[in-house]
């Protein structure tokens, strides 16, 4: 008796160590609709130009994003790129399709595609723990992605990705930029943190959250190839629309009521601490200057 | 029926002699052109597969083409049924471990040769390769391995005289070092391994000898030390290196390639130094080299100083990716170099009482209206 409890003890130990894991593990396919909400302005118009708020952008940065012009889209050889990879899963929507590749033989998880950005550089993450390309690889819109899941969060690192930006008016991500991002499910909710790290242009990394839920009924942007065409006739070749140097965008605040200096960004703007700070730079907009004494005569 | 060699089972030993040595001799003998050769094989790498011989990194671009990273400048191998076309040769003393590289990937013979510019980071390994290809090919060779056999090598007959006379960092270069093959027009075209490859000179870029070289059947493009990701064009102002020339050889390269769509894929370039890259990241480098440029044509115009200039820091959100404080080629001195460009260009100031042209004296403080690319 005690014999047969004993092998059947061991047998039960033996199976259960042998099984796969019983918890569940994040799954992120299937078709998902996008949520916006206070961010809509960020997403769907686009962020003004001048607005930096709350980026943790350094003084490089600034320089590029004051002098970007909204023109240089208009060029024939910039109309139809996508949105980068450090801004392609902000907005506006996207609606996400996210399938999965599966190992015909071993039914392995290879990777994940989310297909549907704005352009169609559709992503691909890897699941199968291949070693990342050579640094000298081309970098590419969607980046070179490898998952990771860890219980209900799967773990995206990203890199070679190309220049782009991360916000819509100019505010740039350089090719030296990666991202570290975590998709969190609850249920038929989809949360994606976004942390980028950019060297260039970043003073700190640089963190937001979108969601999405999950839909029968998406329609995701299915547009493969945009056409070039001559949209402002008249240009030489090689024409960069371009704002003249020491520009100040100057219009976001003033149209806003916010001081010129906390539209500029910078990590002291990512913090609690700056509302204090935005308060006496507020306080000192409404106080009216003391009149310049009258020439003396 | 087959034909089968049977040796005599009756005879003389003289007669077996003959069969096992003296015909299978004579069979190899008369083989041709293999003979004397090892055996001629090839293998692929994948998109996205790196192999690293000796420290030297292949790497697959498309179609026939590879990009060899670590010896110098990048070499671009095209590698078909006819033999290999190299592009570059890399720096003084990477060459054994360049062809060793080249040598993993296929051991067919070296056929040509092209210099992208004299720079010795891209030539220096050029008698090492005439040497691996058996000799020079070309007007006045005459190799003993026949009109086929060996390399001919290519460049642009500015190249040729830079690379002949040395300069300051560039040794005279002699003999089998130097292309018996140059010209001087627009363009010159040649045909290897089943493609055309255009040769475009682009008369005053970083040198005044640069090539684009564009294999058309594989659509890639080495473009030579006109595109970098990895620093600011070396404006070479001893070798009449020019930044207008440099920002009218990327248009040129722009109007060549085609993306596949929406900005992805399509054409590759292998730039000078740096990754493998496509129409987006040239036109990234083509805008940026423009908006400096006109940030210190404009300033010039507004009379400010070299000293001015560089305190401004007109390239501040570009030097993350291209600049650099040491080394051979350093922000401050490719800022020095537009500035002399724009001091040069910029209009004489009409002489004390001559009445002026109009529209030829630019205002002083004028600032360019925007979007002002000229």
């Amino acid at each position: 008796m005690k014999a047969s409890l004993l092998r059947t003890t061991l047998t039960a130990v033996i199976i259960a160590l042998g099984a796969p894991p019983a918890f569940a593990q994040v799954d992120i396919s299937g078709d998902w609709a996008s949520r916006n909400h206070e961010d809509q302005p960020h997403r769907g118009p686009g962020a003004e130009l001048g607005d930096y708020t709350g980026l943790p952008i350094n003084e490089a940065a600034r320089q590029k994003a004051t002098h970007w012009d909204a023109s240089i889209l208009s060029l024939p050889e910039r109309m139809a790129q996508p949105h980068p990879g450090a801004y392609f899963m902000r907005g506006p929507g996207p609606n996400l399709r996210i399938t999965k590749r599966i190992d015909p033989v071993s039914q392995v998880l290879v990777a994940y595609t989310i297909e549907a950005p704005f352009g169609r550089a559709d992503r691909i993450i890897w699941m199968d723990g291949r070693p990342r390309p050579s640094e000298h690889a081309e970098h590419t819109w969607q980046g070179f992605s490898t998952g990771k899941v860890d219980g209900n969060r799967l773990t995206i690192t990203t890199t070679h990705l190309k220049y782009g930006v991360i916000q819509r008016n100019g505010v740039p991500a350089s090719p030296k930029a990666t991202l570290t991002e975590h998709f969190l499910r609850h249920g038929d909710e989809l949360t994606l943190a976004v942390i980028v790290h950019d060297p260039v242009y970043l003073d700190e990394p640089f963190i937001r959250t979108s969601s999405w839920v999950r839909s029968s009924n998406v329609n995701p942007d299915q547009r493969w190839v945009f056409e070039v065409v001559d949209e402002i006739a008249g240009h030489r070749p090689g024409y960069v629309p371009h704002y003249p140097f020491g520009t100040k965008q100057e219009e976001f605040g003033q149209k806003h009521g916010l001081p010129f200096e906390a539209t500029q960004g910078g990590k002291a703007t990512i913090y609690p601490e700056y509302e204090l700070k935005l308060r006496e730079l507020l306080r000192q907009m409404a106080t009216p200057r003391p009149a310049a004494p009258a020439p003396s005569r | 029926m087959s034909a089968t060699l049977r040796l005599p089972r009756r005879g003389s030993f003289g007669l077996r002699l003959l069969f096992l040595i003296i015909l299978p001799g004579v069979a190899l003998l008369s083989m041709p052109v293999a003979f004397g050769q090892q055996h001629v094989s090839t293998i692929s790498l994948e998109p996205g597969e790196t192999l690293v011989v000796d420290g030297i990194e292949v790497l697959p671009v498309q179609g026939k083409i590879y990009m060899l990273v670590g010896g110098g400048a990048n070499v671009t191998v095209q590698i078909g049924e006819e033999g290999v076309v190299v592009v570059d040769t890399g720096a003084a003393g990477q060459s054994k471990r360049i062809i060793t590289a080249i040598r993993r990937l296929t051991n067919k013979p070296i056929r040509t040769i092209v210099n992208t510019s004299a720079d010795p980071d891209h030539v220096a390994g050029n008698a090492a390769f005439v040497e691996a290809a058996g000799g020079p090919r070309g007007p006045g060779t005459a190799t003993p391995l026949g009109p086929n056999a060996g390399a001919e090598m290519i460049s642009t007959e500015e190249a040729y005289n830079r690379m002949l006379n040395g300069g300051p960092g560039r040794p005279e270069m002699l003999g089998d070092a130097l292309p018996r093959s140059t010209f001087f027009t627009p363009r010159k075209d040649i045909y290897s391994n089943g493609e055309g490859i255009a040769l475009l000179f682009q008369p005053r870029a970083h040198t005044d000898g640069d090539l684009l070289v564009h294999f058309r059947g594989s659509d890639v493009v080495a473009a030579g030390d006109v595109f970098n990701t990895t620093s600011y064009p070396a404006i070479d102002t001893a070798q009449r290196g020019s930044i207008n020339g440099v920002i009218a050889a990327l248009n040129t390269l722009i109007e060549v390639t085609i993306p596949e769509r929406n900005q992805m894929g399509g054409t590759r370039v292998i730039p000078g130094h740096g990754r493998i890259s496509n129409e987006a990241d040239l036109v990234d480098y083509r805008d940026m080299l423009t908006i400096i440029r006109d940030r210190i044509r404009d300033a010039v115009g507004k009379g400010m100083t070299l000293e001015q200039v560089k305190a401004a820091r007109f390239s501040l959100e570009y030097d993350g990716l291209y600049g650099a404080t040491t080394g051979p080629w350093t922000t401050d001195m490719f800022t020095e170099a537009i500035f002399r460009e724009m001091t040069a260009l910029r209009p004489a100031p009409p002489q004390r009482g001559a009445t002026p042209q109009r529209g030829t004296t630019p205002q002083r403080g004028t600032t360019p209206q925007r979007g002002a690319t000229r």
